[in-house]
């Protein structure tokens, strides 16, 4: 039995289905050798039944004989339980006839029992089992005939009994065995099937796929990895990545990071390993490009310590950079400042925006004849004081180096290297001071070129031509935001002008008017009263007509972001107070009355006149709207955040329709009508109020009255008006809110 | 301090206004020179050296501006007292620049008697 136990351990070390011919042919000399004991025996015992013994040996052989030519596992299932039991009988019956020893029927009769236990199923050897015992012990038990070899009825079952627990346990330990080999078979095969899948994929894979060892030597180099860099996996496997696919500059940190990485440590916590992460990469041909890769650790290979998978992702970044460099040039361009330094904002901006390291602005000299380096802009990290001064010394005429070839041929220019090009005559500044790249992208305003611009940078950027159209469109949208900005900044201009001509045209009469009519009443006692009257009215109209000439400006000021606060730390209930003073005759004379409720000293940064400007067109909008025996109610409220003013009045309201549109400039409402306005003041109060970084609020209901409330913070936060940062235009009536 | 020591010069382009400014400053009692243009204006300084000058901005060829820089450039006029007469907001800004020169300024319009004032102020810095 230990024959084919170790047949199936060795089988099974070596990983291949159980062989189950082998078994058999292992154990033919057994049963040859006891067919031919059996035959001898049955020979030697005589008793006229020498036939049927041979017959017996014979179809032992041809058992033992076929069970060495036929491959078992081939027959029908049945056959390899019939067999035995053919066996079997022919072994009794010999036994029977021959009246021979025990000891050789015993090694006889083992061998069907093996070879059940061998194949069987549990079932089978059962099978087999029984009819032993029928076969050997029933006719010692049922005839008893005393003359038969085995007639130790006892001794005959001990020994069934204990052939049969062997057999039982040899059979549960080879199929248990099976069962296992079985298993990790399908396992191997499937390790290898899937491992021929991986390889496909890798091979196959649309990235490039790179593993290296621990020291950073390049093990495995797929065919997206060929075409990416230019080298071959025959050319690069075995080489260190630093030497090879690594930009020369980031050589050291790329070292720095493998030994932190390979050294132990977490690496997970560095972020590198199983993040995707984007770095600077380089190809065979020296050229610089980004990439974005996922490293992966193999922890417990001998060989494979990093793998990434990686891809180039020049496209995506050139449309990020072709993005952010329109949304610059929007920007740049929407800021109001003269053509030239629009262009160097435009400059700095498209450079920053696609990742450049300086840039030069050339504009066509007087005569047209010579480009002119007008500005220049470089990275604050880099320090270019041999290329600039190249540049802005240099004088290249039509056609000449980079920015004379972009204003011939109107079209984008793009160099690999200039530092290597003999076309371009700065390229000994710019080999000494590590530029290679560089771009120029003409402006032109149809025939015209407005500019050129002109980028630089130390990397090798690989040229392509969706970059180039995309550049070409870059320096389309500059000129035509060029041209609609300049007609936009002329008729800003000619406003402007128009305003400041009015505004000293009307204040130089009103100026004589005033002064006179003031020089005249202050001589007192030369005025007749009924004169001093007279031009009293005068006075206050020409006064009046200044405060108009005033309010226009300011809303021209306001309008051009020229406005300015002149804050200090300011207590509003002075200011109030002052405004209210002021106002007191006019309500009066209108039998208002002027509610003061302004008791608490409030301090705030604000501008004094400004504030007294807007709280003034509140107190004087509120009497105005205000019937005789109404009142005006002016409260200064300290709030935990700033200060609240608020001016209430018992007056006409607000017709709801008109509400939204009460901010308006020049809007006046319904039932304004009678009431002397342009429909500037609360326009100015908002744009005060704003600019103060605060907010103008109002609630009203016809016929009960309006209340505005100025909300101000304690501190301005640098809201200072300017073009962008200050209060939105004063919208226009009918504009929307 | 007596206003009839006190010289001081107009200088408006703006015959109606300079008359007016002339007007009230004699009426204040102070001896008054004045000059139509900036040209006029610095040829009168150099001959008479006035305490101060009421100078208008926006005048022709030599501005306000321009007058106040010569002034403060000149070796004996630089302590002269100096104010601008403005009428653009614009000029407002510049004028009270530290830079301008200036010790106090006038917007246009300007109450007569606001003028006196601030000239007697200035004066009495000096």
């Amino acid at each position: 039995m230990a024959s084919p136990l170790s047949i199936n351990a060795e089988t099974l070390t070596q990983g291949r289905p159980l062989d189950a011919p082998e078994g058999i042919r292992r154990a033919l000399p057994f049963a040859l050798g006891a067919s031919l004991a059996l035959a001898l025996l049955a020979i030697r015992n005589g008793g006229g039944h020498e036939l049927t013994v041979v017959l017996c040996a014979v179809g032992i052989l041809a058992i033992a004989l076929a069970a060495f030519l036929v491959r078992w596992e081939k027959l029908p299932p049945v056959a390899q339980v019939v067999v035995p039991l053919a066996y079997f009988v022919v072994v009794a019956l010999m036994r029977d006839v021959s009246g021979g020893a025990a000891s050789a029927f015993l090694v006889a009769v083992l061998l069907p029992v093996a070879w059940l236990a061998f194949y069987g199923t549990l079932p089978q050897l059962a099978v087999g089992l029984l009819s032993e015992a029928v076969l050997f012990i029933a006719p010692v038990a049922l005839i008893g005939a005393p003359d038969y070899p085995s007639s130790d009825l006892a001794s005959a079952t001990l020994w069934l009994l204990l052939t049969g627990i062997l057999a039982l346990v040899v059979n549960q330990l080879i199929r248990e065995l099976e069962r296992s080999t079985t298993r990790s078979m399908k396992a191997t095969e499937e390790v290898r099937r899937t491992e021929g899948v991986t390889q496909r994929i890798i091979k196959n894979a649309n990235d490039a796929y790179i593993s290296t060892d621990a020291a950073g030597l390049i093990i495995d180099w797929n065919p997206m990895a060929e075409r990416i860099f230019g080298w071959t996996a025959a050319e690069i496997v075995g080489r260190p990545l630093s030497e090879t696919i690594v930009p020369e500059r980031l050589r050291e940190g790329h070292e720095h990071a493998l030994a932190r990485m390979a050294g132990g440590g977490d690496p997970r916590k560095s972020g590198v390993i199983n993040n995707r992460i984007e770095l600077a990469a380089v190809d065979r041909a020296g050229r610089e490009f980004p990439v974005e890769l996922t490293i992966s650790r193999v922890d417990g290979s001998e060989r494979v310590a990093f793998t990434a998978f990686l891809h180039d992702i020049s496209e995506r970044r050139r449309t990020e950079h072709f993005l952010h460099a329109q949304h610059a040039i929007d920007r740049v361009l929407a800021e109001g400042a003269s053509l030239d330094e629009s262009l160097a904002a435009v400059v700095e901006a498209v450079g920053s925006a696609m990742e450049w390291t300086f840039g030069a602005l050339w504009r066509p000299s007087a005569g047209g004849d010579t480009l002119s380096c007008d500005a220049t802009w470089q990275t604050p990290d880099h320090h270019l004081e041999i290329f600039t001064a190249e540049s802005r010394s240099h004088r290249p005429r039509l056609g000449e180096g980079l920015p004379g070839s972009a204003w011939a041929s109107g079209e984008a220019l793009w160099i690999e290297d200039v530092s290597i090009d003999h076309q371009f005559p700065r390229r000994a500044a710019a080999a000494r001071e590590g530029l290679h790249s560089a771009l120029a992208i003409p402006v032109r305003n149809g025939d015209a070129t407005l500019a050129v611009l002109e980028f630089f940078s130390p990397l090798r950027r690989r040229r392509s031509g969706e970059m180039l159209e995309m550049v070409g469109a870059l320096g389309e949208q500059i000129s035509a935001a060029l041209v609609t900005r300049e007609s936009e900044l002329e008729a800003q201009r000619m406003k402007d002008q128009f305003f400041a001509l009015v505004s000293h045209e009307l204040r130089t009469p009103l100026t004589s008017i005033i002064g006179y009519v003031d020089l005249i009443l202050d001589g007192e006692e030369l005025v007749p009263a009924v004169m001093r009257k007279r031009l009293g009215v005068v006075d206050r109209n020409a006064t009046r007509l200044l405060r108009l000439v005033s309010d226009l400006l300011f809303v021209a000021q306001v309008e051009a972001g020229a406005f300015q606060l002149e804050t200090c730390a300011t207590d509003l209930q002075n200011v109030a107070q002052t405004s209210l003073d002021a106002l007191r005759p006019r309500a009066a004379a209108k039998g208002v009355l002027l509610v003061d409720q302004t008791d608490q000293a409030s301090h705030v940064d604000a501008d004094p006149d400004r504030m007294g400007q807007a709280i003034d067109n509140l107190v004087s909008n509120a009497i105005k709207f205000t019937e005789e025996g109404g009142t005006v109610t002016v409260r200064v409220l300290e709030q935990p955040d700033g200060v609240e003013i608020e001016v209430a009045d018992s007056g006409l309201g607000i017709p709801e329709g008109d509400q939204q549109l009460l901010f308006d400039r020049f809007f006046r409402s319904s039932n304004a009508d009678g009431i002397p306005g342009m429909g500037l003041g609360l326009a100015i109060t908002k744009a005060i109020v704003e600019g103060h970084g605060g907010r103008l609020t109002f609630e009203s209901s016809l016929g009960q009255g309006t209340t505005f409330r100025i909300q101000l913070p304690a501190e301005i936060r640098n809201e200072r008006p300017t073009r962008e940062g200050g209060p939105a235009p004063l919208p226009l009536r009918g504009e929307a809110l | 301090m007596d206003p009839v020591d006190k010289l001081i010069l107009v200088a408006e382009d703006e015959e109606d206004i300079r008359e007016l400014i002339v007007g009230q400053l004699e009426g204040s009692g102070y001896t008054v020179v004045s000059a139509a243009d900036g040209q006029s204006a610095l040829r009168v300084a150099a001959q008479t050296y006035p305490d101060l000058a009421v100078l208008d901005i926006g005048m022709p060829r030599i501005d306000g501006l321009e007058l106040a820089k010569r002034f403060r450039e000149h070796r004996v006029m630089r302590k002269m007292g100096l104010i601008a007469l403005t009428a653009r907001g614009s000029e407002q800004d510049v004028i009270t620049g530290f830079e301008s020169g200036f010790d106090d300024y006038l917007q246009k319009p300007f109450r007569p008697r606001e003028l006196s004032a601030r000239v007697e102020a200035v004066l009495a810095r000096l």
